[in-house]
């Protein structure tokens, strides 16, 4: 009987300490799990905030970089006067421009729109829409004849890098996520023809299983100028 | 008597989330391997005295003794870049499983004695 006692009371001990340990590592586990989540806590909440602030301030800075150019190309246009000499040249400088990508845009085209595709098993690395896919639809549309090409909003110039960043793609320094759409300016039915050529790149994707919804012809498309920096040769 | 042992746990626990105890991230690693080796002992316990073979002493010295030497263990591993804390996992692991096992061959076997005396 007294071993029985003994048995009981150091089991008694130690399942308390062991109950103790229990509780502390179960709450400290429940509050390292909920550091992962935007939780409380300040300092993420302060970092959060600016990243918010400098975000805006970029969208502020580039909207009015694209009100300065406007104006810039109407002083332009107002310079020339009566010249024609001038005015073709003002013409041509246009031109240029437009397929540099580095002032706004409006005419015909035709927009596709590139989704992941619903993965069935083990292919998901199938069915999502990589960066070299948006790259062959562009390079695609550019052998046809496009003269402006831009990816949700964002155009797309002779540096555009389209590149994988994990989950999504960087376009221009922009990080965007599918759907992709994308806009081409130029004779519509040419472009929809490369893109719907049997066995051509629309095929091909959605023999792979990603959702490539029909070229649609638009009558009219306007695409932003492109904003950022644009620089030659390999310097940063 | 037999309650004694699971109201100390339920103590325990309450003890545990009542306090406002909290152990740095770093060390909280150190922790769960402890838990690890007192749980081990702790079953460890229940079997020797199934066995009847239990010895107080040699239980609460092991459990202590058992719980730093595990953490030590993982935080000498950690100093060294060795994962030593696998080591005390595997180790505590299997014994675990063999404890619980052997405990539960008692039970069925008790419970088989007793059906046959009460027939």
């Amino acid at each position: 009987m007294r071993t029985r006692t003994k048995l009981a009371l150091s089991l008694s001990v130690v399942s308390l300490v062991l109950g103790f340990m229990v509780a502390v590592q179960y709450k400290q586990q429940a509050h390292t799990t909920s550091f992962s989540f935007f939780s409380g806590d300040p300092q993420q909440k302060q970092l959060m905030a600016e990243l918010t602030a400098l975000k805006q301030s970029n969208s502020n800075a580039e909207a009015e970089l694209a009100a300065l150019t406007g104006q810039i190309s109407t002083y332009e246009q107002q310079s020339t006067g009566g010249n024609a000499a001038l005015q073709t040249l003002q013409q041509k400088l246009q031109d240029e421009r437009i397929l540099a990508g580095v002032s706004p845009v409006a005419g015909p085209g035709v927009s596709v729109t590139l989704m992941d595709g619903v993965a069935t098993g083990n292919n998901v690395e199938q069915v999502l829409t990589h960066d070299w896919d948006i790259r062959s639809v562009i390079n695609e549309l550019f052998t046809a004849g496009a003269e402006a090409v831009s990816i949700n909003g964002y155009r797309v110039v002779a540096t555009s890098g389209i590149f994988c960043t994990g989950p999504v793609v960087e376009i221009n320094d922009h990080r965007i996520g599918a759907p992709f759409t994308i806009y081409a300016i130029g004779d519509p039915q040419a472009l929809k023809s490369a893109l719907t050529i049997q066995g051509g790149i629309l095929d091909s994707l959605r023999q792979r299983g990603v959702n490539a919804s029909e070229p649609q012809e638009m009558q009219t498309i306007s695409m932003p100028a492109y904003t950022g920096t644009i620089m030659a040769g390999p310097s940063q | 008597m037999i309650w004694l042992p699971v109201l100390g746990l339920v103590v325990g626990v309450a003890i545990g989330f009542v306090a406002n105890v909290t152990i740095p991230i770093m060390y909280s690693s150190y922790l769960s391997i402890a838990i690890l080796a007192a749980l081990d002992t702790v079953f460890g316990g229940i079997r020797a005295s199934l066995d009847k073979t239990f010895d107080s002493a040699v239980f609460l010295s092991g459990f202590f003794f058992n719980t730093l030497i595990a953490a030590l263990l993982a935080y000498i591993g950690n100093q060294l870049g060795v994962d030593l804390y696998l080591a005390a996992v595997v180790a505590f692991g299997v014994r675990l499983f063999q404890n619980i096992a052997v405990i539960r061959r008692v039970a069925f076997d008790r419970a088989g004695k007793r059906r046959l005396k009460g027939n």
